[in-house]
């Protein structure tokens, strides 16, 4: 099978947050690769840096203090991290495009809707007014909002979750980006509208071209939209596979305790299997593996050492001294 | 069979709206509009459905810190909906709630001790301060937090601790029903099923009874025994958990189970997606509520509200798919 284009790739990227007394390293070695026309699921707990891996591919930490201190980000094989502002500016909306967990707060509560899509195809093309209106129109109808004129003149304010978040993936996709970045998308809606959201982005995907970087909680919608995973981990990818080995063979145990702690619809059980204390104060990380602490495996090396990332199956990488091929003695008793 | 230790029979809630405003005149918003079921001692009767169906104003309800405009609320064979404050109090023993949001419902200037220990001191329950003390910090071991914590205020625990503060102080006066409005929803997947087990290990210790109020199908089903499915400020489905989660006899209730993510790439299911949004509550649909959306609609459904049906032992339905007189009808014509 030939390979496919990498279209975005992000290579150990350090993003650090400084404050007055500390760095906090949100985001630390973590190396990504989406595939053309695939959707790559970012899953992790709060805290885990997945949005903050987000903002950095999106070059939005300004006005944060956090800062990309080290790491490469290409866009189909240009570099997007070294390069003046004004050329992200057209990259951001046009190439490259996110939408938000909360669509009420992502959009201009004083301008139309007609209007905010307008004015993201100006920023990138330059189009006559009418052209630009069919336009928005066209990727609005797509999304499946009802009385698409009507809405065209209405505000925010008068549409529904589930429509503002439509909104909001029309106004990313109007450009037709190569990528888009979804960071929670459908968090704060219902189950039903989230299914109506999942069903109209695979859709959308296909239709347009568009590459997913999809970044979630939850591991059921992973399961039902993504091709590939990463597992994120206090600012590190601890496991990444296909969708279907990462759920079929299960190698990290932070990973594997994720999956037996959700209640699963349909399956009986008096007590579910917990992941017991808490993620780790960022200003304290452990030395050595950074769950250790939390690990029902670890070891006496695992408190010490940090461990590497082992190919355990084709293209499937385990941050665990149980998958390291020098610690098959040791790590026996898993 | 157990008996019941709560039973509710047509409640209404509504809520005025202000007579006039910006956008015209004001009507009610009939958030919970009609609602019967009943709870057995030692249960979980988890209450689904999504935002804005009246599953948190039924729960608010049922320990009357929201108004009742109709309707009876017997707990323990004593109606309680028309009590007023004062006879309201010794009742605040018996049932207790927990909320969804640990950030906002602890006090940041209280101290844990303070916080645990206000009901015991409302209800007058420690002769003295050594007893209040000993309470207090057997309630904090029985939530998996230590004695030490006591002296400490609310902002210096995570999200899952402060939701067992919040379990610690429901659980203070000794209560019987323990009303759960969300109570994991703000909470980390590992945290979240920490909090489910204490949940679970509490009830059968101290022979709790709990309402489980929340959006996640799945965490319904893990922990109740009984449920109901709200849509519009109505059960539309109630029951047994087994028979609604296997066999799912209203269209709304199969369509909410279809659109559960299941965390296995190797499950395919059909979803049936839903067309819309859930309709204003100020003005809602006539007839069946949940005609405007429903895939499998009859004439009949947009005028008439549908009754109660039960199709098996504990297992009731609101749709007109299962009157069987319509059945007949429909088979002679």
């Amino acid at each position: 099978m030939a390979e496919k284009k990498k279209i975005l790739e992000v290579k150990h990227l350090h993003t650090h947050f400084i404050t007055d007394d500390v760095v906090v390293k949100a985001v630390d070695d973590v190396s990504l690769v989406l595939e053309e026309g695939s959707t790559l699921g970012i899953v992790g707990e709060s805290g885990s840096g997945k949005s903050v891996t987000a903002l950095s591919v999106m070059n939005l930490l300004m006005g944060t203090k956090g800062k990309v201190v080290e790491g490469e980000i290409l866009l189909d094989g240009d570099d997007i991290l070294n390069i003046p502002e004004s050329k992200k500016r057209d990259l951001r909306g046009g190439r490259i495009s996110m939408i938000f967990q909360e669509p009420m707060t992502s959009l201009n509560p004083v301008m139309t809707i007609g209007d905010q899509l307008i004015e993201c195809i100006k920023n990138h093309e330059s189009l006559s007014k009418q052209e630009a209106y069919d336009r928005a129109r066209n990727i609005l109808e797509m999304t499946g909002v009802p009385r698409v004129d009507k809405m065209m003149k209405e505000y925010p304010f008068q549409l529904s979750g589930g429509q503002r978040q439509r909104v909001m993936i029309a106004m990313a996709l109007i450009c037709e980006p190569e990528v888009l970045i979804a960071d929670e998308p459908t968090t704060a809606l219902d189950v039903t509208i989230q299914a109506q959201i999942l069903d109209l982005m695979n859709r959308l995907k296909e239709k347009i071209g568009t590459s997913i970087l999809f970044i979630t909680h939850d591991l059921g919608v992973v399961a039902e939209i993504c091709d590939q995973v990463a597992v994120m981990y206090c600012g590190r990818v601890v496991e990444t596979a296909d969708v279907y080995s990462l759920f079929g063979h299960t190698a990290h145990p932070y990973t594997q305790g994720l999956l037996a702690s959700i209640p699963k619809l349909g399956e009986k059980v008096e007590e579910l299997t917990v992941i017991p204390g808490n993620v780790p104060n960022p200003r304290r990380m452990p030395a050595g593996c950074k769950f250790a602490p939390r690990c029902p495996h670890a070891f006496e090396r695992c408190l010490q050492e940090e461990p590497g990332f082992y190919e355990v199956g084709k293209g499937h990488f385990s941050r665990c001294w149980l998958n390291a091929p020098d610690n098959e003695v040791k790590g026996g008793e898993a | 069979m157990a008996k019941n230790i709560l039973e509710v029979e047509d409640l209404k809630i509504y809520y005025p709206l202000a007579s006039e405003t910006f956008f015209g005149k004001g009507g009610v918003v009939k958030a919970v509009d009609g609602v019967t079921f009943d709870i057995r001692e030692n249960e979980v009767f988890g209450i689904v459905g999504e935002s804005g169906c009246g599953k948190s104003t039924l729960g608010r309800g049922l320990c009357r810190l929201d108004p009742i405009t109709e309707g009876r609320v017997v707990l323990d064979g004593q109606d309680i909906s028309k009590f007023d404050r004062n006879q309201m109090r010794p009742i605040r023993k018996t049932i207790q709630m927990i909320f969804q949001d640990p950030y906002a419902s602890l006090n940041p200037r209280m101290s844990i001790f303070d916080i645990i220990a206000e009901p015991i001191r409302i209800h007058n329950l420690a002769k003295n301060d050594k007893e209040l003390e000993e309470r207090v910090v057997n309630l904090l071991r029985r939530v998996g937090l230590d004695a030490y914590h006591a002296n400490r205020y609310p902002h210096e625990f995570s999200g899952g601790q402060r939701q067992r503060i919040g379990i610690a102080r429901a659980l203070a006066v000794e209560p019987k029903l323990i009303i759960a409005d969300e109570p994991v929803s703000a909470l980390d997947v590992s945290i979240q099923a920490q909090v489910l087990n204490l949940l679970n290990e509490l009830k059968k210790d101290l022979n709790l009874t709990y309402i489980f109020i929340a959006h996640d199908l799945s965490v319904v089903e893990h922990i109740s025994d009984r449920i109901g499915v709200m849509y519009l400020g109505n059960f539309v489905e109630a029951g047994d958990k087994n028979k609604i989660y296997k066999n799912p006899l209203h269209p709304y209730t199969q369509a909410l189970l279809s659109a559960v993510p299941i965390a296995d790439p190797t499950v395919k299911r059909k979803r049936i997606i839903l067309e819309g949004s859930i309709p204003s509550a100020t003005n809602p649909p006539s007839g069946c509520k949940f005609h405007t959306r429903c895939p499998k609609r009859m004439p009949i459904c947009e005028t008439v509200a549908p009754q109660r049906y039960e199709p098996s032992p504990d297992h009731y339905v609101y749709c007109h798919l299962y009157d069987d007189k319509l059945e007949a009808q429909a088979a002679e014509a």
